[in-house]
């Protein structure tokens, strides 16, 4: 029985062959060039530091607030990070910061007063968020 | 070797090695770019210094609370707070199962050098505090240790008393 070989490489000219092998190669770093390239952009496009970020910093502002030794108001907006595109829940001790549904939601905890419990609704759409607490009570919107 | 075939075959067998070093080369750069792409930021030590100073200063925490004016006295510590042992515990809440801060509080009245201690969080201080203590401080799993002093004073009926606040803190490693 006679055996079947890919022609690609059998040419008799040893010129076509090499054109071959060359073309072979173009493919193969052309290859490895998008695939590394769509890694990159991922890895640009990818927001899990700014939620990081935001939910840190935000669980720690609470703590701070819940610190004060009185009644305070302080508004935090960030020009570092594009608040606007990201939602916001302060539930069960812990700020968490969400894209959109659906995907990866970062959560930091807070220490919150016992006795005056915070349970708000979440926060979509804002450019800051105004913190008060009154009488140990604290308010976030 | 000199037949073509031949020739072909030896050609197609080292491309093997080298697609080998190709996938080599992909891997060592995203590992490279995975090292230097920070994701996780440590706060541990702000975390730390902020639960201390909520200790000493809010209206939940052991300060001289004045109940008509609805405000702490930073500074001024209420001792009858240290006479029940869950006090912060029953104040500072971190959910049913606490395993983000836990402390040792001391306060050393500098006149009769009698001291009080109060613990927040008191099984995992303790769990906590033989880790942070023993220098294994890096990576999950870790706990670090912090220390904080305050020259605070200590309200004992109408006149204030010269004191010393010690407040010990475990974090575990974000």
């Amino acid at each position: 029985m006679k055996k079947i070989y890919p022609k690609i490489f059998l040419d008799k000219k040893a010129d076509t062959n090499a054109i071959y092998h060359v073309l072979i190669q173009i493919l193969i770093a052309l290859a490895v060039y998008v695939a590394l390239q769509s890694y990159i952009d991922s890895v640009a496009k990818d927001t899990l530091f700014e939620k990081y970020y935001l939910s840190n910093d935000l669980s720690l502002l609470a703590e701070t607030i819940y610190a004060g030794p009185g009644g305070l108001s302080y508004y935090y907006t960030n020009d570092r990070v594009q608040m606007s595109k990201f939602s916001f829940d302060f539930k069960q001790q812990k700020t968490s910061v969400v894209e959109q549904e659906g995907t990866l939601t970062i959560a930091q905890p807070y220490g919150e007063d016992a006795n005056a419990p915070y349970s708000g609704q979440r926060i979509e759409n804002k450019d800051g968020l105004e913190f008060t607490k009154t009488r140990g009570r604290l308010e976030i919107k | 070797m000199t037949d073509k075939r031949g020739v072909s075959n030896f050609e197609m067998l080292m491309w093997i090695p080298r697609i080998i070093f190709i996938i080599f080369i992909m891997f060592a750069i995203i590992f490279l770019v995975r090292t230097y792409v920070v994701t996780v930021i440590d706060t541990s030590a702000i975390k730390a210094n902020l639960f201390s100073n909520r200790i000493a200063y809010s209206a939940n925490g052991i300060s001289y609370y004045d109940e008509s004016i609805k405000r702490a006295y930073p500074g001024i510590i209420d001792p009858r707070k240290f006479s029940s042992a869950d006090f912060l515990d029953k104040t500072i809440y971190y959910g049913e199962k606490n395993r983000e801060v836990g402390a040792k509080i001391v306060l050393k009245d500098l006149n009769d050098g009698k001291e009080s201690v109060l613990f927040y969080n008191q099984p995992f201080f303790k769990e906590q505090k033989k880790l942070a203590d023993s220098g294994l401080t890096e990576g999950p799993g870790g706990s670090r240790g912090y220390t904080k002093k305050y020259n605070v004073l200590i309200m004992k009926g109408n006149s204030p008393e010269k004191g010393e606040l010690t407040i010990d803190i475990v974090v575990p490693n974000s």
